[in-house]
């Protein structure tokens, strides 16, 4: 019940919806008992012709308007149980999303993003019945019983005491199936699961399939998962078979008492025709809230592991914390390295180790090293999305842990290794980091300097253009560009760009980087790229090995050296003149 | 006006766009239709069900007859066996009607789930025989869709739609039949209230419709933001973005929340409306029936059981419409499901098998290409007219600069795609003349990427192929050094080779692949040899076992190690989408066109090493 106490705050938000709610389902309940009587009541009076037209539709109207209360009050909690549960569902989703936002990247290294959505949509349903449903259900059940059963038992107590009977089977025998099915959907779902990985698996492996002509014994093992997935749907749908004729014979049971006993006392004199209508009416009344309570059993526990897994997220902390107040002063945005060792947390071995290094504001820094070698993870520490321990990293004189994080933020445009691009308009995308009332102008600026703004401009819609499943799918390179763009237009003090050009052809790329440099003047720039062409305009060279750095230079010391570096200038140079290898020549070697 | 509201309303503009498209788009129920022919073998048993559903309708509104007479007959002129022997009838109909609910029931499930198992087999089959450009177009997430979820959906139209509609309507049937049957007085005035419920069921009906459609709409628009806001986190957090996604989604959150509460209202509404009719239906009829029956003799024209009936039946006469206006939501899901199913089912297979295919089995691996054209997208030639021959028994090696064409040279003579121009031979027969499966059970192919199933060693290297005996995989995995590894991992041939503990490298991984080449035994080999870096044990290994597999059969080669080169008996140049070079390695060598480059590229420090 610990679980629970996540609501506390959501439910101190909406407590008198929820407290209205429930005082009216009360009070439906309370006028629900009201019509049988009175129908039961006018039969009684039609029968021994105690009443003339007019009381008689005097009783009618009376029924009738309690009739209409009730639904009124009905009406009203359904809406304000719901709708509360509908609220606070909302109040919970943006609470989600905001600890999303607070959480460091680490965490999201941790969790999966299928697994963290399914928290967010599944979870989140299971919870949202929890509050709703659970309690408008179960206050109905609460306060039906007893006012179905204080008719009853005011009309005929000992007839209706008797006609119980059966039905204190109901709540356990909903439980148990409700358990048993539970189980048994289990089974199906796991079968389910096992269906979907296998078809995944065959499509993910057609090559394969398709090359060693499996086709056919993919069939049967296709079958044989299809045959236990439909052997397990029918096992969950026998014990649903059960239930609902179960659940009927029970009722029927208490019928036949209502008939038997109910009749010899009504040929005995005890009981009049119109109180045994009462009675039936009533007691059809009673069926559902004890189904119910069954089902909100089962709701519950639901709701509960769901709510389990939601607090996971919630009462994650980030591991980076942004304790520092006010901006540091800041005379120019140098970057120093001294002595960083850092390691991701739960890791064995340190990913950089004895880094140092000074790069001047308005320099340029270019990485080269091997995929893992540790470049990405080095500029990542810029926007500290990992804790660092103190003195190791200095931006602009200061430690990084002195900086307020929106503050340092701010200062760093980043284009990312891998792109990424939101589904809205490329104006929007290009504008993300840039303040709300960047004019167009600047857009377009950055947008030319990634050499993306001509194919922008082709577009029907050019910048108002949307990206992604309604809208237009960007290649590899102009998403690339547009990314270089979003970070131009960031107009940032920092510029890191992480392989940020391997989508794109060497063409676009000199053109890109020439742009660029100019760009670049008066910004400290870090350039990671496999492409040796790239780097070399840096001001110094860093070569990255096992996280440590190997060779440090300009690119005219370093290819002097042996080394990574000069070995991949001489392979890259061998490459371009593959590359630029006449056709003619080709044409001429065939014949 | 300012940027920001522009991109704003630029946004809602779109979000209001997609909701219109979601409300009119109108599914088609003639493609429900097509069901049947998966019902249709099971006709029999649909027959007996629907038979079964009218009896249980008929049988449901039994137990208020019987009441009623019970009262008429029994009770009031003080009749005690009669009683007893009323309920006797309630309890027998009641226990029949527990075993045909319970039969019926799990009769429907059955048809169902059994027809959905052959519709799921015939898409599966379907997309078995598609060619390798279906795959590259669809997602794997999207045909899984189609094979697993779309068809439940179906199922529930069957298991819980169609049928129950039948039994439901057939209960109002009933019911009224006996109501006029019993006092068509009464009836013809309690049926007053039915224009008023069909009025509040169609009004809810098209505005839960309205709202439900929308907010599946702004629900997936939720979960689409908030999962690229995850997956884009660190883009978020570097541009200190958080506070401006945040009011997004906030924006998005509440459309979502407002579009249920108006669902809320319509159910709040809808609910009570019913039981309002209902009580207004008993007090018609109680007045009307209770003014006759005090202005006559007792029991001439209504009766106090006839009374019971009524009130009894009334309340029941409305549980099926409460029911039916909410399956409907489950009608429309299924049919955009089934659209969406038929579509692929109609999806013609671009490659198809000729009608009097040559036999192939007998057929050499004498291998030509014959001015070869092809492009994977219209007019983007990807080989540009590529002729050579390959003679039975050698081994090629085919090099070139990355992109230049190698591996779709070897999907063409898979027949994974069709070529546009020229044509491809084997032993004079063009690959287009025999059947494709003839024609791969000839050739085994190594992919650099080597794919492993879900499964053991043992079942990794058979794959389906139960003619491959258990000693015949040992043989194999010895031959290419494989069962050295086999022997070390915890169960040995029977280990799971995607559980955790028993990952393999990259090296162990290329070497189960060879064994599973070598097992097939093909008469015809394709290899595209790893480029990745492997520890040099293993490295040994897969030369060694590269030449294994090569040897005395045709074999072509993708080739990145100095080792093959050297070893084939010819070499192909590939370059820009023609064949540049072809020749021996030493006769290339001399010649100092592209190869001698590519050599000193790629092969020299492996030389050297």
């Amino acid at each position: 019940m610990k679980t629970l106490r996540t609501f506390i705050p959501y439910l101190k938000n909406h407590w008198i919806a929820v407290v209205f709610g429930v005082v009216f389902v009360l009070a439906a309940n309370v006028l629900a008992v009201q019509v049988p009587l009175l129908i039961g009541e006018t039969v009684n009076a039609i029968e021994k012709r105690q009443i003339d037209s007019q009381f008689l539709i005097v009783f009618l109207v009376l029924a009738l308007c309690y009739s209409g209360l009730e639904g009124a009050f009905r009406f009203l909690h359904r809406r304000l149980l719901i709708d509360a549960s509908r609220d606070i569902e909302y109040e919970m989703r943006n609470t989600l999303f905001a600890k999303l936002e607070s959480l460091d990247p680490s965490f999201f290294d941790r969790n999966n993003t299928g697994d963290l959505m399914s928290r967010a949509t599944n979870d989140m349903d299971a919870v949202r019945m929890l509050i709703g449903p659970a309690i408008m259900y179960t206050a109905n059940t609460v306060f039906s019983l007893p006012a179905v059963l204080f008719g009853m038992f005011l009309l005929d107590w000992k007839l209706s005491l008797i006609a119980m009977i059966p039905m204190a089977a109901l709540p356990p025998l909903v439980k148990y199936f409700g358990s048993r099915s539970h189980e048994f959907s289990k089974l199906q779902q796991d079968s389910y699961g096992h269906l979907t990985t296998m078809v995944q698996e065959n499509l993910a492996g057609s090559r394969v399939v398709k090359a060693y002509v499996q086709e056919s014994a993919e069939e049967e093992k296709f079958t044989e998962k299809n045959e236990d997935y439909i052997r397990r749907s029918l096992d969950v749908a026998r014990i649903q078979a059960l239930f609902f004729p179960s659940i009927r014979v029970i009722v029927a049971l208490s019928y036949v008492i209502l008939l038997v006993y109910g009749g010899s006392r009504i040929i005995s004199g005890e009981l009049q025709v119109g109180t045994l209508f009462s009675i039936l009416l009533l007691f059809s009344g009673l069926v559902w809230p004890l189904i119910a309570a069954g089902w909100v059993v089962n709701i519950i526990q639901r709701g509960v592991a769901s709510l389990d897994r939601i607090n996971l997220i919630l009462g994650a902390e980030p591991s980076v914390r942004d304790e520092a107040k006010a901006a540091p002063q800041v005379n120019s945005m140098d970057i120093e390295f001294n002595d960083l060792t850092f390691q991701f947390p739960a890791t064995e071995r340190p990913q950089l180790q004895g880094v140092t290094l000074r790069v001047p504001a308005g320099g340029t820094l270019g990485i080269v090293g091997p995929v893992g070698s540790g470049k990405s993870t080095l500029v990542n520490l810029l926007a500290r999305f990992y804790p660092i321990p103190r003195g190791m990293l200095m931006v602009g004189g200061h430690d990084i842990n002195d900086w307020p994080l929106q503050e340092l933020r701010r200062r760093v445009a980043f284009v990312f290794q891998e792109t990424f691009l939101f589904s809205d308009t490329i104006g929007w995308n290009i504008r993300f980091g840039a303040e709300d009332d960047t004019p167009q102008e600047q857009v377009e600026r950055a947008a030319s300097r990634a050499q993306v703004h001509s194919s922008i401009i082709e577009f029907p819609k050019k910048y108002d253009t949307f990206l992604g499943e309604r809208g237009v799918n960007l290649s590899g390179g102009q998403k690339q560009r547009v990314a270089i763009a979003r970070a131009i237009a960031k107009d940032a003090d920092v510029l890191v760009l992480d392989d940020s050009l391997s989508a794109v052809d060497t063409h676009t790329e000199e053109a890109i980087l020439g742009e660029l440099r100019q760009y670049m003047e008066g910004r400290t720039t870090f350039l990671i790229s496999h492409r040796i062409s790239t780097v070399s305009l840096a001001d110094q060279i860093i070569v990255i090995e096992g996280g440590r750095i190997t060779q440090h230079g300009t690119h005219d010391e370093l290819i002097a050296q042996p080394g990574l570096y000069s070995e991949l200038y001489k392979r890259q140079l061998s490459e371009q003149e593959l590359e630029n290898f006449d056709s003619d020549e080709v044409e001429a070697g065939r014949a | 006006m300012n940027q920001a509201t522009h991109l704003r309303q630029i946004r809602l503009e779109s979000q209001r766009q997609e909701e219109r498209e979601a409300l009119h788009k109108q599914g088609d129920v003639k493609q429900l239709r097509r069901l049947w022919r998966y019902l249709h073998p099971r006709r029999h048993r649909i027959a007996q069900a629907v038979a079964l559903s009218i009896m249980i309708a008929i049988m449901t509104t039994v137990p208020m007859i019987v009441i009623k007479y019970a009262i008429d007959w029994y009770i009031v002129p003080g009749h005690m066996g009669g009683v007893i022997m009323a309920a006797g009838v309630l309890l027998a109909v009641h226990l029949v009607l527990f075993f045909f609910e319970r039969y019926n029931q799990y009769l429907i499930a059955a048809i169902g789930q059994e027809s959905m198992f052959d519709l799921r087999r015939e898409i599966f089959r379907h997309v078995q025989q598609q060619h390798m450009a279906f795959f590259d177009r669809n997602p794997v997430g999207r045909l899984i869709t189609r094979i697993t979820s779309d068809v439940n959906v179906l199922n529930e139209l069957f298991a819980q739609g169609i049928v129950g509609i039948f039994q439901q309507m057939f209960m109002l049937v009933v019911i009224l039949g006996a109501l006029f049957y019993f006092n068509w007085y009464l009836a013809l005035w309690s049926l007053i209230v039915i224009p008023l419920i069909l009025l509040a069921s169609w009004n809810f009906r098209n505005n839960v419709f309205y709202h439900y459609r929308l907010s599946r709409v702004r629900l997936s628009r939720l979960n689409t933001f908030m999962q690229e806001n995850v997956t884009g986190m660190r883009t978020v957090q570097s541009n200190i973005r958080e506070s401006r996604q945040h009011e997004i989604f906030d924006e998005l959150n509440d459309k979502h929340r407002e579009s249920h509460i108006k669902t809320v209202f319509q159910y709040a509404l809808f609910f009570p409306l019913v039981e309002i009719t209902a009580v207004l239906g008993m007090v018609i009829v109680l007045w009307k029936g209770g003014m006759e029956y005090l202005s006559t003799a007792s029991g001439t024209v209504v009766t106090l059981g006839q009374l019971g009936f009524f009130i009894m039946a009334l309340e029941k006469f409305f549980e099926p419409i409460k029911d039916l206006s909410e399956k409907y939501n489950i009608i429309q899901s299924a049919i955009a499901s089934g659209e969406r199913l038929f579509a692929l089912l109609d999806t013609k297979p671009a490659i198809v098998d000729p009608a009097n295919p040559v036999d192939a089995s007998n057929l050499k691996t004498r291998i030509e290409f014959r001015d070869v054209w092809f492009a994977y997208n219209e007019e983007d030639w990807v080989l540009k007219g590529v002729s050579f021959t390959i003679e039975e028994g050698q081994t090629v090696a085919i090099v070139g600069p990355t992109g230049s064409g190698k591996t779709t040279l070897m999907s063409l003579l898979c027949r994974f795609y069709e070529i546009q121009k020229g044509a491809i031979l084997i032993d004079g027969v063009d690959i287009r003349q025999m059947r494709q499966h003839d024609l791969r059970r000839k050739i085994a192919i190594v992919l650099q990427d080597v794919f492993l199933f879900h499964g053991s060693v043992r079942e990794n290297v058979r794959l389906g192929n139960k003619q491959i005996t258990d000693e015949k995989i040992e043989e194999v995995c010895r031959e290419v050094g494989f069962d050295e590894f086999v022997k070390e991992m915890p169960n040995g041939y029977e280990t799971g080779v995607k559980e955790r503990g028993a990952t393999l490298s990259t090296g162990q991984k290329q070497l189960l692949s060879f064994a599973r080449a070598l097992a097939f035994d093909p008469q015809l080999l394709i290899l595209d040899e790893a480029t990745a870096n492997i520890d040099t044990t293993t490295e040994l290994k897969v030369q060694e076992a590269v030449r294994k597999l090569c040897a005395g059969r045709t074999s072509l080669v993708i080739a990145h190690r100095l080792s093959t080169i050297q070893n084939a008996h010819k070499i192909l140049v590939v370059h820009h989408g023609h064949l540049a070079e072809e020749g021996t390695h030493a006769e290339l060598l001399a010649k100092d066109g592209l190869y001698r480059r590519l050599y000193d590229l790629q092969y020299r420090e492996q030389a050297a090493g």
